[in-house]
């Protein structure tokens, strides 16, 4: 029985179910392994499974979190497959860099929405990916283009965009 | 069932999240993000903010460097139309700050030689006189030094911050500085190496201090020296040597080059990611990086050699014919950043050890830069106003 690997169910916001292996999990988000050890001490006279509550996740982008945990935090899915390698670039940092680039190509919404979603579950490593994939879509687009995709208004005055132009003047 | 959860927008924490991982190798993108908004603006001029991004990136960037041409050669008394500082700089980012700022005066001046860059500060060597002044290109502030106490026939000089306490040289700028000279006494038949140390508190050079070994120092050739902890570290021209002049002992140590490393190989040396100093040559198109290795066990010697330590083939990564290669040459090397500048007969290339991206940096066809002195800095959003 002790080589069975124990797992929990995460429930979204919008009621489904996802399961996932409660040790993985665990070393990946700070905040469900927070409610595991809140758990703990009712589960070990009982047999059923933990469900626990992720309020502030839909499905979509807790599925999408999963996929990212399993690939990065379960060790034995990242030794056994292969796959992952043979297409690194010689320049690639770490094995799971495609997998890193593929995983944040994505439309801005759902990439919000996992930057709150890693934030709120506490996840480093995807926090800083997504992070750093919303500050890259800053590249190339215009001040007008910027505030279009993280739909912000302007709400600067006609002599208060001049005159922060004009200390920035040098970067256009 | 709990209605469906909508994300929030981003809010101020989240926001400076996401500013704070702007690349500082763009620097324009982080100083335009500030008109998008009034909250990003207030968020990207906080002063909290930019020392923690200065802090989360850890490495300052490459913006640029300093070239210098190999006509006029160093030190030569020629009369030149020599540029002006500024006009000696390339960018390596697609907008520069520091080619946009008007500098005041810099119209006026006149460098013969571009010495050193080092925390935010080039030293150069005047074109009027032996004299050399040091210029903060971010605040735009000169200081004019008097020449050396020594009459050098050739030199290499450093600059560098000279500020207690100051371990990563971050947000150094504006502090105390000292200037190095190192080279050969134009008066001395024995070609002595003389060093010279100048220091922006006293305003005043200290009294030269000089070479007891009885070697021949030969030339220097003005390549910009390296710097390890208080040593810093002058390449000899024909003499296989460096020369190595400890700061806090006032004292000279001479340094073999590898027994392997040839008269045709050029050599720039570094300071290598783990502290030791590097050494890096050309051999046809391929790039030879050394490791000066130290050895603990005092009864060794504190000397264990070099090591060979990586071999790049340049052909793989820049698909130009042999024939350009025929006098390339390492012509500087932007330490921190693990970048080398590398000069081909097709123009000169830089060489991003880690990522292996090659890209072509020289903006003077039919010039030849003898050397460069990358420029590496911060430049955040509060360094233009």
């Amino acid at each position: 029985m002790a080589s069975e690997k124990k797992v929990v169910f995460l429930r979204s916001s919008d009621g489904e179910a996802f399961e996932v292996s409660e040790e993985v999990i665990s070393a990946a988000s700070v905040t469900i392994k927070g409610m595991i050890d809140e758990e703990s001490p009712s589960r070990a006279d009982t047999a059923a499974t933990t469900t626990l509550a992720i309020p502030n996740v839909t499905a979509a982008t807790l599925s999408r979190v999963l996929h990212y945990v399993n690939k990065h935090f379960d060790a034995a899915a990242v030794v056994g497959r292969p796959d992952d390698y043979i297409f690194c670039a010689p320049g690639d940092e770490h094995p799971l860099a495609r997998f890193d680039d593929d995983f944040v190509d994505v439309d801005n919404d759902t990439l919000i929405d996992l930057v709150h979603a890693a934030e709120y579950l506490h996840i480093k490593k995807l926090f800083d990916l997504t992070c750093k994939a919303v500050a890259d879509k800053l590249k190339g687009r215009t001040i007008d283009q910027i505030r279009e995709t993280f739909g912000i208004v302007n709400d600067y005055t006609v002599e208060e965009e001049v005159e922060v132009y004009r200390e920035n003047s040098w970067a256009f | 069932m709990a209605p469906p959860w909508s994300p929030p927008e981003l809010n101020d924490d989240l926001t400076e999240e996401i500013l704070l991982r702007v690349a500082p190798d763009k620097p324009a993108h982080l100083s335009r993000a500030s008109l998008v908004c009034k909250r990003w603006h207030r968020i990207i001029s906080d002063p909290g903010f930019l020392r923690r991004y200065r802090a989360f990136h850890g490495r300052a960037p490459l913006l640029g460097f300093f070239y210098n041409l190999n006509f006029p050669a160093p030190f030569s008394d020629m009369v030149f139309d020599f540029p002006s500082p500024s006009s000696r700089f390339v960018a390596t980012t697609a907008s520069s700050p520091l080619l946009h700022a008007a500098h005041d005066d810099d119209g006026d001046r006149r460098v013969s030689w571009a010495l050193d860059c080092r925390h935010g500060r080039v030293l150069f060597e005047k074109a009027d006189s032996r004299g050399l002044a040091v210029w903060d290109p971010i605040a735009d502030d000169w200081t004019d030094l008097p020449p050396p106490g020594i009459q050098y026939a050739s030199y290499s000089a450093a600059v560098l911050c000279d500020v207690a306490g100051c371990a990563d040289h971050r947000d150094c700028r504006g502090g105390r500085f000292l200037v190095v000279c190192i080279g050969c006494d134009v008066m001395s038949p024995t070609e002595t190496a003389y060093a010279c140390v100048y220091s922006s508190e006293d305003r005043a050079w200290q009294v030269p201090v000089s070479d007891g070994s009885g070697r021949r120092c030969c030339s220097f050739d003005g390549m910009r020296p390296a710097l390890i902890g208080d040593g810093i570290y002058c390449a000899v021209r024909g003499g296989y040597y460096i020369l190595k002049y400890d700061l806090v002992e006032r004292r000279f140590d001479w340094i073999n080059m590898p027994n392997r490393f040839g008269e045709k190989e050029s050599s720039a040396h570094a300071n290598n990611e783990d502290g030791s100093l590097g050494l890096a040559g050309m051999r046809g198109s391929r790039l030879y990086l050394w490791s000066r290795r130290w050895n603990n066990n005092p009864e060794e010697g504190d000397d264990a050699g070099w090591v060979q330590r990586r071999v790049v083939k340049l052909r793989k990564l820049l698909p130009l014919d042999i024939k350009y290669f025929i006098k390339a040459n390492v012509i500087g090397f932007a330490e921190g950043v693990g970048v080398f500048f590398i000069s081909t007969n097709a123009g000169v290339f830089t060489l991003d050890l880690k990522s292996r991206r090659v890209m072509k940096v020289s903006r003077h066809p039919g010039k030849k830069y003898r050397n460069v002195v990358p420029f590496i800095s911060f430049f955040t959003p509060d360094c233009a106003s």
